[in-house]
């Protein structure tokens, strides 16, 4: 066992560094809620470019990515289809949402849609649809962080007191800076992913079995099952080609849709960065590539560990590396956890106050009092958060799947803002409410599900139909409202 | 683009072997879709520039 203390130290380092970037990145923003929540709109390609990589692929990629190869081998070629597939609306769509944030003041995706479609209500059910779904996931990354501290300390960090001390920092920062912190340690947590990732995916297949090519040599003759797709369900047997498939696109056409993310359309300086983005966000994903590769070599592993989620721990505890090496691996995934998790945090606390409290109350607040709102909820969040993922008995991963199910139901109300001039404000919160619903219904009851196809894509189906049925029952929006708004949004600035 | 990393459009290249610098073909397919995906872009990019 690595000296745990020399691991506890580096880990230490880190957090101290991030905290420090995250502090300084603070005074860079005005004191208003677009300087706290869009950072001004002044987010320059490299920001977004690692806020936008290092938000997406979070802890459960970073742990959940080998693991998923390890047990259910190439099922997990999923996450890399829908990456640049989830991605690539927001090549139009991005400098749409942005321009029509410039000029109506937007700093998140359910203010957007209430005022294209003239209804706080609109804001309100997007807005507590969001922060329903973000907030388990707030949990499953503290428990992510706090997790791998506890395995590579032996212990002598408890789950509990390592998410604490992870997160702590993360409220600290967000507290500070806002986006602002989000954006600029995102940079420091993206490297650092990249840089870990691709090291250990290269070292560890050398070290075990002489290289990444013999490695596939000896997988194809032991497990041929698990080098194509779709690969295993969770039971071992064989996935079918429709759940495959239908988590790609239910995937695909949800990850757009997480608000923290497109909230950042906002925050982005010019068009042409969020084209940039886009262009370049491919180069991130590669970053699986390593991780899966650690994931296969745990298939043919001496020992297997508890969960197979914790394969890449379990390798860099029992193989031999040096404890420098242990403890940027644990750098690396606290990382990978936190720069989804401070953008989690961040986004909840603006959305629920900018949109579900704002929406409510419908009185005026200064800029300062709301920004210090958000700062209070934040934190309120992050507490929520750490109940949550304290409490052993409860199933993450199955909260979340329902969560990005709820997620996904946004998708017709963006995209119909976008693309369709008929859909009523009616129609998006019936499509809303019945989408959520039916996916709802289809998580508890998954036998009904039609085809083995993901219960999100069927609430998809349900929502869509109702959105352009009642869209089209009742009274149609003000014609001149909407053109405006088309207007704006494709005029390039 | 969806149609050659899902199912049926997957299939033809679903396989582990020929193996591509060592990693399985399927594997590769999807990389090299990544890959592709950035000139898909740079294409589109250069375009709405122009």
């Amino acid at each position: 066992m690595s000296d745990w203390r020399i691991v506890v130290g580096i880990v230490a380092l880190y957090l101290l560094v991030n905290l420090l970037v995250g502090l300084r990145a603070g005074s860079r923003s005005t004191d208003t809620v677009a300087g706290y929540v869009a950072g001004d709109r002044g987010f320059g390609t490299l920001v977004m470019y690692f806020v936008t990589g290092a938000t997406m692929f979070s802890a459960f990629a970073f742990l959940g990515g080998p693991g998923w190869t390890f047990s259910r081998g190439a099922a997990a070629f999923y996450i890399l289809a829908y990456g640049v597939l989830g991605v690539a609306p927001y090549f139009a769509l991005g400098p749409w949402a942005a321009r029509l944030g410039r000029k109506h003041g937007y700093v998140t995706q359910a203010s957007m849609l209430a005022h294209r479609f003239q209804s706080r209500w609109v804001a309100i059910v997007a807005g507590v649809v969001s922060v329903i779904a973000i907030t388990p996931y707030v949990a499953l990354q503290m428990r992510g962080a706090g997790i791998v501290l506890e395995q590579v300390t032996d212990g002598h960090v408890p789950l509990a007191l390592g998410a604490a001390i992870a997160y702590g920092v993360v409220l600290i920062y967000v507290w500070r800076s806002g986006v602002m912190g989000v954006g600029w340690t995102n940079v420091l947590q993206g490297v650092f992913m990249i840089t870990i990732a691709w090291t250990l995916g290269i070292y560890i297949p050398f070290k075990l079995y002489g290289g990444i090519g013999p490695m596939f040599q000896q997988l194809e003759a032991l497990r041929p099952e698990m080098l194509t797709v779709p690969g295993l369900d969770a039971s071992g047997a064989r996935w079918t080609p429709g759940a495959y498939s239908s988590a790609i696109a239910v995937s695909a056409i949800g990850v757009w849709m997480w608000p923290h993310l497109f909230m950042k359309a906002f925050a982005a300086k010019d068009d042409a960065t969020i084209r940039r983005t886009v262009l370049l966000f491919p180069t991130f994903q590669l970053f699986l590539f390593p991780l899966f590769v650690v994931g296969f070599a745990g298939v043919m592993y001496a020992s297997a560990p508890d969960s197979a989620d914790a394969i890449m721990p379990h390798i860099v505890l029992t193989s031999g590396l040096p404890a420098l090496v242990v403890g940027l691996f644990c750098a690396g995934a606290l990382a990978a956890s936190m720069s989804t998790g401070d953008a989690l945090v961040h986004g909840a606390a603006a959305i629920a106050v900018e949109d579900v409290y704002s929406g409510v109350r419908r009185d005026r607040m200064s800029q300062h009092d709301k920004r210090t709102l958000i700062r209070w909820t934040a934190i309120a969040v992050g507490v929520l958060g750490y109940v949550i993922a304290l409490d052993t008995d409860l199933s993450l991963v199955g909260i979340l799947l329902a969560a990005y199910g709820a997620v996904v139901q946004l998708a017709p109300s963006v995209y119909s803002a976008f693309l369709w001039k008929l859909a009523t404000a009616p129609g998006v919160v019936s499509g809303l409410l019945v989408g959520i619903c039916v996916t709802g219904l289809l998580v508890v009851r998954p036998e009904w599900r039609p085809l083995d196809l993901h219960e999100g894509i069927v609430g998809l189906a349900a929502n869509l139909a109702t959105l352009i049925v009642v869209s089209l029952s009742t009274q149609p929006p003000d014609a001149d409202h909407v053109a405006e708004w088309y207007e704006t949004s494709r005029k390039s600035a | 683009m969806a149609v050659g990393v899902t199912f049926p459009g997957i299939t033809p290249f679903n396989t582990i072997r020929p193996f591509v610098f060592g990693v399985p073909f399927v594997f590769a397919w999807y990389l090299c879709w990544i890959v592709g995906s950035v000139l898909v872009f740079t294409f589109l990019y250069w375009v709405s520039d122009e």
